[in-house]
């Protein structure tokens, strides 16, 4: 190897490290920022490490079932009643969709049964009473799993906030 | 929580406070959800120091009682997780069942890929490697650093704070560890692809 290159692979090499002595998620000086950033290499090989040590802790990341056996051991000594609080529900969503169904059913039918007749007072008025029966379709739907919409709007909230973050 | 935060541990750190939150206020739900997150690292701890599935479970159920019992006085001053470890490791070293020698995660076979893609597959395989390399160059006692630092997520100060080596003694023991991994990446001819 020439002397320049050697000259040139031990420069790198020192600044990598610089690089590799930094903590996770530590900030990188910004001088030595700009070395790294000037070196196609440099920044090539940071970018491996990063995706290597995310790589490496995700596989414990990665949540389990709440069902697991373990969990279940877990909660039944904490928490006696668990399985009965996580089953509070009392409508299940076999009876939300079914109640849907219904309203949708007698809809389509009440339609079809008032092609014939054209009394359109009577049409208004059971419109009126779908529109409503739909409205607290869903409210109550919305209310009765508040808890479930919360969480979502939560984790949503939170995952923008990390991509922001990220940018 | 520690001053070099990465996007991943603000919204971990959120995440679980919020769950916190209601654990302390009598959601029980919330602590079963904290659980699932949080299972496969306190089960691969336990497997390191039990090297036993039975009692590497009896473990997990062992150290989320303490944790439960244990929550209120979580100040978040940490991630969480890195609480939770400490719990964990401290239980562990603390058993009368646990084996001698500690059985780094490298040697393990307990590790499963969820779904990840080749590269990741590879660069995963290579980090092991690598890491497995370090350790067996190491006093082995400081295997559970490196695991910590690489596996766990965990920083160098949080390490020490854990097992109570000096935090430069870890520091130098993983910049040898990031040595051996970079110089196998890019043996490996990884670092050459623009694909990743």
């Amino acid at each position: 190897m020439e002397p320049t290159m050697v000259k040139e692979s031990n420069k790198k090499n020192l600044l990598m490290d610089s690089y590799l002595e930094l903590d996770k998620g530590e900030r990188v000086p910004l001088d030595l920022s700009v070395k790294l950033l000037l070196s196609k290499d440099c920044r090539k090989q940071i970018k491996m490490l990063r995706i290597a040590e995310k790589a490496s802790s995700e596989t414990f990341s990665v949540p389990v079932s709440v069902n697991d056996s373990t969990i279940e051991a877990v909660m039944a000594r904490i928490a006696p009643d668990y399985k009965q609080q996580a089953e509070k529900n009392p409508i299940s969503m076999i009876k939300w969709i079914l109640g849907g169904l219904v309203i949708i059913l007698t809809t389509v039918f009440f339609s079809m049964l008032t092609k014939t007749v054209s009394n359109y007072k009577v049409s208004i008025a059971y419109y009126l009473m779908v529109a409503i029966a739909v409205i607290i379709y869903a409210s109550m739907f919305v209310l009765s799993n508040m808890d479930f919409f919360i969480k979502r709007i939560n984790i949503v909230r939170i995952n923008k906030k990390a991509s922001s973050l990220k940018d | 929580m520690n001053k070099n935060n990465s996007a991943e541990h603000t919204a971990a750190y959120k995440r679980d406070n919020e769950l916190i939150k209601e654990i302390l206020k009598g959601d029980n739900t919330a602590f079963a959800e904290l659980m699932t997150l949080y299972k496969r690292r306190v089960l691969t701890i336990g497997m390191s120091f039990f090297k036993n599935a039975t009692d590497a479970e009896d473990f997990v159920q062992d150290v989320f009682i303490k944790v439960f019992t244990k929550l209120s006085s979580f100040r978040g001053e940490s991630l969480f997780s890195t609480w939770l470890t400490r719990i964990a490791y401290n239980t562990a070293v603390n058993s009368i069942n646990r084996r001698l020698e500690y059985l780094p995660i490298s040697d393990e076979t307990v590790l499963q890929d969820p779904g990840v893609s080749p590269e990741e597959k590879q660069i995963q395989q290579i980090t092991r490697e690598a890491v497995k390399t370090a350790i067996s160059e190491l006093p082995e006692n400081y295997a559970v650093c490196l695991d910590m630092y690489f596996f766990y997520d965990i920083s160098y100060a949080e390490i020490s704070d854990i097992t109570g080596f000096p935090v430069n003694t870890i520091k130098s023991h993983i910049f040898r560890a990031k040595k051996i991994l970079r110089q196998k990446m890019v043996a490996s001819g990884i670092m050459e692809s623009d694909e990743i």
